[in-house]
């Protein structure tokens, strides 16, 4: 039977929840201390008020509240999974992992794949990338139905340049879970593997079948750049671009613009040659909320002039 | 390792259960699911193992087509990956799927055992789907919030059913935006709190649900297992349209000029890069709809229970996933989480913390065809032409408002749904609250080409006083008597607020006495509220015939009048407060001495009961009365040891299940008892926790890591299991003497039928709340 980690960590949370009013964090929190006040903290009260302090970001209240189960409950693993992931928010790396190691060691097998993922995330965040894909393997072996693992280790597989394997383990990942954003995927990985032959029939079909072009358009351009890498700036791959720019532009909030859509622009700017615009956007899509791993994944495929 | 065991000793091999009432139909159901224009899924659970059969046709008279056993799914709990996680054991559930259907063609069905009907008749029908981009005018109904099985749920449930009767314009579907089976979305309260009172329009409509945050407490959206996704067949593949999603936690469908999109907004990645935004990304630009329609739990606009300036999760909800689906034409967004109701202007590009309104309005009127006037929108999907946002956290919960979100233009504090009509080119959204009165509208047009201005000056909504932490209801210890229970209570006031400006503020004191056997006096109040000023306190005097149970208890609802609607003040708006009625502890039992040595083997001898008295009426967790299964226990001293007999009533015993733990696991998930100690005015308590397995637990004051002397012994038998349990009383310090109160509390844990009881209830906080525990007062010697 599965188990995981989090679901540890909400059953322990039983007792309490089933009285809880379904009030805001602040109240809970409020009504939480009351309950700790008057019966001595316990792990069911402090994990949920931890959880609370969570959600409203006051992330060092939470951990002192999860530190503070775990020295009543030594081996609580959800207390342990949740001190990873904060610390892994806070983007303190080194304590994340050794939370996550922790959880490890304590948790049982059934939990170890949940595990595994999140411990790829730290080395993922600590640059480790072969290591955080060792561990992704493992997590995908015991859990194979994870979108967002396949994913994740796709881009791990990209970083180390591990063509084929991304190619292969996304193709496996679309064939089980059915899910299209790694077919997707796997159409991007395709295309950077050499094998946009592959690719195009399939970029062509989503072509003609998409209401929105603009990210089809760009990857065609991309499969054509790829295989007449001679002519990269050729008229019928600028034509595309141009499409692609000309749609964006139409989908962009001029004061708040989707920073998605900025990157896609980027992309379409440094097919076309255009590498200050392309940096143009990208900086722009960082200032309006871009992540580091949407703004990196973008500037791999970007030829872009760095400020 | 856990691992998991059948009870059923020899004994219990040879054991007939009998086929009760209940177990002649299905335990759920049965209901729809997934439904396109040519297929939709049948969902139903019986107690025990059948033969699966689903008969269809055109007439309820004609079931001409059948699909068997061979083709309908069913699952139970166990061990396999496709199992139920939280089922009532032995209970299976069947998934079948009706293919080859006509598009918009209404369809009776019935479901069998073998030849035997289950379930059926003229009120079993369902219509299949339109075909996608069909301009077929069709009706949903949106609920969030809901779960409680209380009388909110129902009436707004109610007011629901009457109005599309007296329209005779029934829903097509149902929305689902979370928290359905409160408090933790247990299979037990999925039951009670969902299947049970929508059970009519569940068997003709499809509910397509998003899972909120209380179903998450079970139901875990990363591996999408758990009651909720038990419950609930969702499309992973594009099976209803939209693209494969691979998950059952987010995913779309048509409904005919529709494209309705669900996320999950509370345990997956919501960032841009995360799976579900990529997905949504990838939906968003292949559908070719003519409205898109997004729903998921938490609002990225509130400020009701919930302030989405604050919480991490709606604000995420804002920043990252509003922007994809803005830019991609999304026409309405409905939520839940928050316990109001909250809609807003047509906005686009609200995603800034905190929300401001200012440049982000594209109308800033009602969207009332007779007020200000609809919405307009270009025909077609277009990006940033706006959006309106609607929370119905106000299905059935207690109501909460902290503030006024800038971009809103009606916020109600009353329980209700939105019923959304789609006729081609125009939505119609309408607040139906529980009284049946139609509280908001809004419609929205998308019709040529519409240019829109961004509004830069917003007349901003009245500001908001909080009443919530007003008032106080303090209940006196209860009088019984053989006639029946009296007690007393008065609500106090806290002082008002001076920037009260509004005239005529009041609030009103209503007691439901619904389904309770208790008489409040006075039934009703007005208080006056004046500016500055502390309102008297009122008094309530409360009785009922019952002595032996007080429960459920009456509920006190304070309606404050107090907020205007409009800046002009004429119209006030309600905020509705209800208090927890909390009643003292009133159990009271001897702990006799006992005239010999008890045996610890789980047999019971007349000996060693000699003079104590049978305690029964144990008290169902949520305080809905008596638990229906029996449990019957005796409580003694003997050398200043706790003697406790407890029998555990149980027909069902061949369906106990129960975990091999290690000692001080987690044996409240099994079936057991927990004793719970505490010497009167002592500061510590104890907790004792045997399951039917005979395996133990113990804390003091929750610190596991306290082990006591005790000992314990468990006898199953054929429709019962007896635990005897002795626990040396010298952890409290010196010996009790004659006269003393041990406050004490019995709790079952009954997971065959998923009923917990309590000897003393502790007003739903839990069973770790002494000052909730009941006494046994130490006779003489």
């Amino acid at each position: 039977m599965r188990s995981h980690a989090l679901l540890l960590v909400l059953a322990l949370l039983w007792p309490i929840s089933r009285t809880s009013a379904h009030d805001s964090p602040e109240h809970s929190i409020e009504e939480l201390t009351e309950h700790i006040r008057q019966e001595g903290a316990s792990v069911p009260l402090l994990l949920s008020r931890a959880s609370d302090y969570r959600v409203l970001g006051r992330l060092e209240l939470a951990i002192a509240d999860l530190q503070q189960a775990l020295k009543l409950e030594p081996k609580q693993v959800g207390a342990l999974v949740e001190l990873a992931r904060i610390h892994l928010t806070m983007r303190k790396i080194d304590a994340a992992l050794r939370w996550s190691n922790k959880a490890l060691a304590a948790a049982p097998p059934g939990d170890h794949a949940y595990l595994y993922a999140l411990r790829a995330d730290i080395y993922a965040a600590k640059n480790q990338y072969q290591k955080a894909l060792s561990d992704y393997n493992r997590a995908l072996t015991d859990d194979a139905m994870q979108v967002d693992w396949y994913l994740n280790r796709a881009r791990l597989q990209e970083l180390l340049r591990l063509s084929a394997e991304r190619i292969a383990g996304l193709a496996h990942g679309t064939k089980k879970t059915g899910s299209v954003t790694l077919e997707n995927e796997w159409i991007e990985a395709l295309i950077d593997g050499g094998q946009a032959d592959r690719a195009l029939p399939l970029i062509e079909s989503h072509l003609r079948q998409a209401r929105l072009k603009s990210s089809w358009r760009i990857r065609r351009a991309r499969a054509l750049s790829a295989l007449n890498s001679h002519e990269k700036h050729s008229p019928q791959i600028q034509e595309e671009l141009n499409q692609a720019i000309s749609e964006i532009n139409a989908r962009l909030n001029p004061s708040q613009p989707d920073p998605s859509l900025l990157l896609d622009r980027a992309l379409a700017y440094s097919l076309m040659g255009e590498k200050v615009k392309a940096r143009h956007d990208i900086d722009l899509a960082q200032k309006h909320g871009a992540t580091i791993r949407q703004v990196t994944s973008i500037e791999r495929r970007c030829d872009t002039d760095r400020p | 390792m856990i691992k998991y065991f059948h009870f059923p000793l020899l004994v219990l091999l040879t054991l007939t259960i009998p086929v009760t009432a209940q177990e002649e139909g299905p335990l759920r159901g049965p209901y729809l699911a997934q439904s396109t224009p040519s297929s939709i899924v049948i969902v139903w659970r019986t107690a025990n193992k059948t033969e699966p059969v689903v008969r269809f046709g055109i007439s309820p008279k004609d079931l001409q087509s059948q699909v068997t056993a061979q083709a309908i799914k069913n699952r139970t709990k166990g061990t396999e990956a496709e199992s139920l996680s939280d089922a009532p054991v032995g209970s299976v559930q069947f998934e079948a799927q009706l293919t080859d259907l006509k598009p918009e063609t209404k369809y009776y069905y019935a479901v069998y055992d073998g030849e035997k009907l289950l379930a059926g008749g003229s009120d079993y029908h369902f219509t299949t789907h339109p075909l996608p981009n069909t301009k077929k005018p069709f009706r949903f109904w949106v609920v969030g919030d809901s779960g409680t099985g209380g009388t909110d749920q129902t009436r707004v449930n109610d007011a629901m059913l009457a109005l599309t009767a007296k329209q005779k314009r029934p829903l097509d579907f149902y929305l689902h935006v979370g928290d359905m089976a409160y408090h933790t979305g247990t299979d037990k309260q999925f039951q009670k709190n969902f299947f049970k009172p929508y059970e009519e329009t569940l068997r003709q409509v499809v509910c397509w649900p998003s899972m909120g945050n209380h179903e998450g407490t079970s139901s875990d959206g990363k591996t999408a297992t758990g009651p909720y996704y038990d419950a609930y067949v969702t499309p992973t593949r594009g099976e209803a349209g939209g693209l494969a999603s691979g998950t059952e936690a987010y995913y779309s469908f048509d409904y005919a000029n529709v494209h309705f999109i669900c996320l999950n907004s509370h345990d997956l990645d919501r960032s841009t890069t995360g799976a579900m935004a990529q997905w949504l990304k990838a939906d968003l630009e292949m559908t070719r709809a003519d409205w898109i329609v997004a729903f998921f739990h938490h609002p990225p606009y509130t400020k009701g229970s919930h302030d989405s300036d604050k919480e991490t999760q709606l604000i995420e909800i804002r920043a990252n996933i509003m922007p994809i689906l803005e830019s991609a034409g999304v026409d309405l967004v409905l939520t839940g989480h928050s316990h109001i109701y909250e809609r807003s202007m047509l906005i686009d590009g609200a995603y800034d913390t905190p929300t401001v309104a200012e440049n982000f309005v594209l109308d800033a009127g009602d969207g009332n065809p007779e007020g200000d006037g609809a919405y307009r929108k270009s025909s077609g999907l277009h990006p940033h032409e706006g959006t309106v946002q609607v929370v119905t956290g106000n299905g059935g919960t207690k109501l909460t408002r902290n503030g006024t979100m800038p971009v809103m233009k009606r916020i109600l504090m009353e329980h209700g749904s939105v019923i959304v009509d789609v006729d081609n080119d125009t939505l119609t959204a309408i607040m139906l609250n529980a009284d049946g009165e139609e509280r908001d509208l809004f419609s929205i047009i998308k019709r040529g080409q519409v240019k829109l201005e961004r509004v830069t000056q917003i007349k901003p909504l009245p500001p908001f006083i909080s009443v919530n932490r007003l008032a106080n209801l303090k209940m006196e210890p209860l009088s019984l008597s053989k006639s029946g229970a009296t007690t007393s209570g008065v609500v106090t006031f806290g002082r008002i607020p001076k920037d009260l400006v509004v005239e005529n503020a009041r609030a009103r004191i209503v007691w439901d006495t619904a389904d309770t056997s208790w008489k409040v006096s006075p039934p009703e109040v007005v208080v006056s509220l004046k500016a500055g000023e502390t309102p008297p306190p009122q008094k309530f005097s409360f009785s009922t015939a019952s002595d032996k149970n007080v429960y459920p208890l009456p509920s006190a609802r304070i309606v404050y009048n107090i907020n205007p609607l409009e800046d002009n003040g004429k119209e006030m708006m309600n905020d509705t407060v209800t208090l927890k009625v909390k009643i003292a502890p009133y159990k009271r039992a001897p702990l006799a001495r006992m005239k010999t040595d008890p045996t610890i083997d789980g047999v019971l001898n007349k000996n060693e009961l000699a003079g104590l008295t049978p305690q029964t009426d144990l008290i169902e967790s949520e305080g809905t009365g008596l638990a229906e299964q029996p449990t019957e226990f005796y409580v003694g001293l003997r050398n200043n040891q706790l003697y406790l007999a407890v029998i555990s009533h149980e027909p069902a015993m061949d369906k106990m299940l129960n975990v091999e733990r290690e000692h001080d696991g987690e044996l409240w998930k099994d079936e057991g008892v927990e004793i719970l100690l505490q010497r009167e005015g002592a500061p510590d308590f104890y907790h004792f926790i045997v399951n039917a397995a005979g395996q133990r637990y113990d804390s003091k004051t929750s610190k596991l890591e306290w082990n006591g002397e005790w000992s314990t012994a468990v006898k199953l038998e054929k429709d019962r299991w007896v635990s005897e349990t002795l626990i040396p009383l010298d952890i409290l310090g010196p010996p009790l003497k004659a006269g003393e109160v041990l406050r004490f509390n019995l709790v079952r844990n009954n997971q065959i039928r998923q009923e917990f009881s309590q000897w003393s209830h502790t007003n739903r906080d839990g069973n770790l709340k002494p000052n909730y525990y009941g006494s046994l007062v130490v006779e003489e010697e």
